[in-house]
């Protein structure tokens, strides 16, 4: 191939008064078109090669376990201790959440935190639920609970004696997800008269004396009669995971999430840097080129690489 | 057309995106409304490429399909990395 084709491939071209081959809008709408179809690839292949192409994680119960603590010392509350009750309510409601295809406190079907908690029998004082979905690391998960204030309330809760974590994988939305879940409990086993005052989002107090729980929420403001939590989702595949165990296509030949993301955005820089020296050569050899400005596309696509960035960052909260 | 009046549209144009930016991070816990952000970002963008054309009266149809396939490749991108997570 000639170098002056070679040239014009990255080069305006002073003559045809156009940009360079490959950012003009026929090759634009390509790679629109080639976008759509690696995403495709990559949301095909780890199902089919789960061990090339999958998700790394590395969220074990233990380590959520330890960074909880870590965090409860420093508020200067005391730490909590695994409760199998708990734990084993967490996995239920994950496994719900899997099978009924939702995301939330509250299932579609009305199915509150509590139900679940009491349904393994853990007659509690109180009662509280963190979800994370999508987290690579046990530390990234107990740090965005901790930030979120919400879940913060939750997670330093001087009330709570008890903890139980699940952190399951499976599909939701037609997504591989990978689901954590967190339930603080106390026991009621002292009697002890519970003041019901101020309201957490993900948080139930049931008096120490009846049957009913007294609710306290701050999220969806409905007076149900049950205890209530917080509910944090980790991440994908229908297996609990126990102590020390990592969750999820441990250790894929590519991480879908890392590859994706150095793909997309070294693609837009890569754009990014061939519009600059479009701005460059243009001006050096005065080529008036009919096309739309340059540096508005610049700006534009520079708001869309800070998107993505922004957009692949592992892990979400409820 | 004159530089403020240039500056002008730029200042629009950096408002228009930041706001639809800002719209995406507000909503980071929620991808459906973080894609129609995306959206609106995009069609912003295409609208203020060819307004600003016919304003410069420079705007022809490769013009215009400029900015929209440009708008598109980003709302793929973006499409691409919120369905991901």
């Amino acid at each position: 191939m000639p170098v002056k084709k070679l040239k014009h491939r990255v080069l305006p071209h002073p003559q045809k008064k156009q940009r360079a081959t490959l950012l003009q809008s026929k090759a634009v709408f390509l790679y629109s078109l080639g976008v759509l179809l690696v995403f495709s690839f990559f949301r095909q292949v780890p199902t089919v090669l789960p061990g090339i192409l999958g998700y790394a994680s590395n969220i074990t119960v233990s380590d959520l376990l330890k960074y909880t603590n870590q965090r409860r010392d420093s508020a200067g509350v005391g730490g909590l201790t695994i409760n199998p009750k708990l734990s084993e309510a967490a996995q239920k409601k994950a496994t719900h959440m899997f099978a009924k295809n939702y995301w939330a406190h509250v299932s579609p079907d009305g199915t509150d935190p509590w139900s679940f908690i009491l349904g393994v029998n853990y007659d509690y004082l109180y009662a509280g639920e963190n979800l994370a979905k999508n987290f690579n690391d046990s530390k990234d998960v107990v740090e965005a609970w901790y930030k979120s204030p919400s879940h913060r309330d939750n997670l330093i809760s001087d009330k709570y004696t008890d903890v139980g974590f699940a952190v399951v994988n499976g599909v939701l939305d037609g997504y591989e997800t990978t689901l954590v879940v967190q339930m603080f409990g106390k026991p009621r086993t002292a009697p002890a008269q519970v003041a019901v005052k101020g309201t957490d989002n993900n948080s139930a107090v049931r008096s120490a004396q009846s049957e009913e729980p007294v609710l306290k929420q701050t999220a969806p403001a409905t007076s149900q009669p049950a205890p209530k939590s917080e509910v944090t989702l980790l991440k994908p595949e229908s297996a609990i995971v126990g102590h020390n165990q990592p969750v999820y296509s441990p250790n894929p030949k590519l991480d879908v999430f890392a590859t994706t993301k150095m793909l997309i955005l070294g693609f837009s820089v890569g754009m990014l840097g061939l519009f600059a020296l479009d701005i460059w050569y243009s001006k050096k050899h005065a080529i008036l080129k009919l096309t739309g400005h340059t540096f508005a596309h610049m700006v534009f696509l520079t708001f869309a690489i800070f998107a993505v960035y922004f957009a692949l960052q592992p892990g979400r909260l409820i | 057309m004159d530089k403020s009046t240039h500056l002008t549209h730029y200042l629009i144009l950096v408002l228009g995106l930041s706001i639809c930016f800002f719209l995406f991070l507000f909503f980071r816990n929620d991808p459906a409304h973080q894609l129609w952000a995306a959206f609106a970002g995009c069609v912003f963008y295409s609208a203020w490429g060819i307004i600003h054309g016919l304003l410069e009266q420079r705007l022809n149809r490769h013009i215009a399909f400029e900015y929209i396939t440009l708008a598109l490749f980003v709302f793929a991108l973006l499409y691409a990395s919120l369905s991901l997570r």
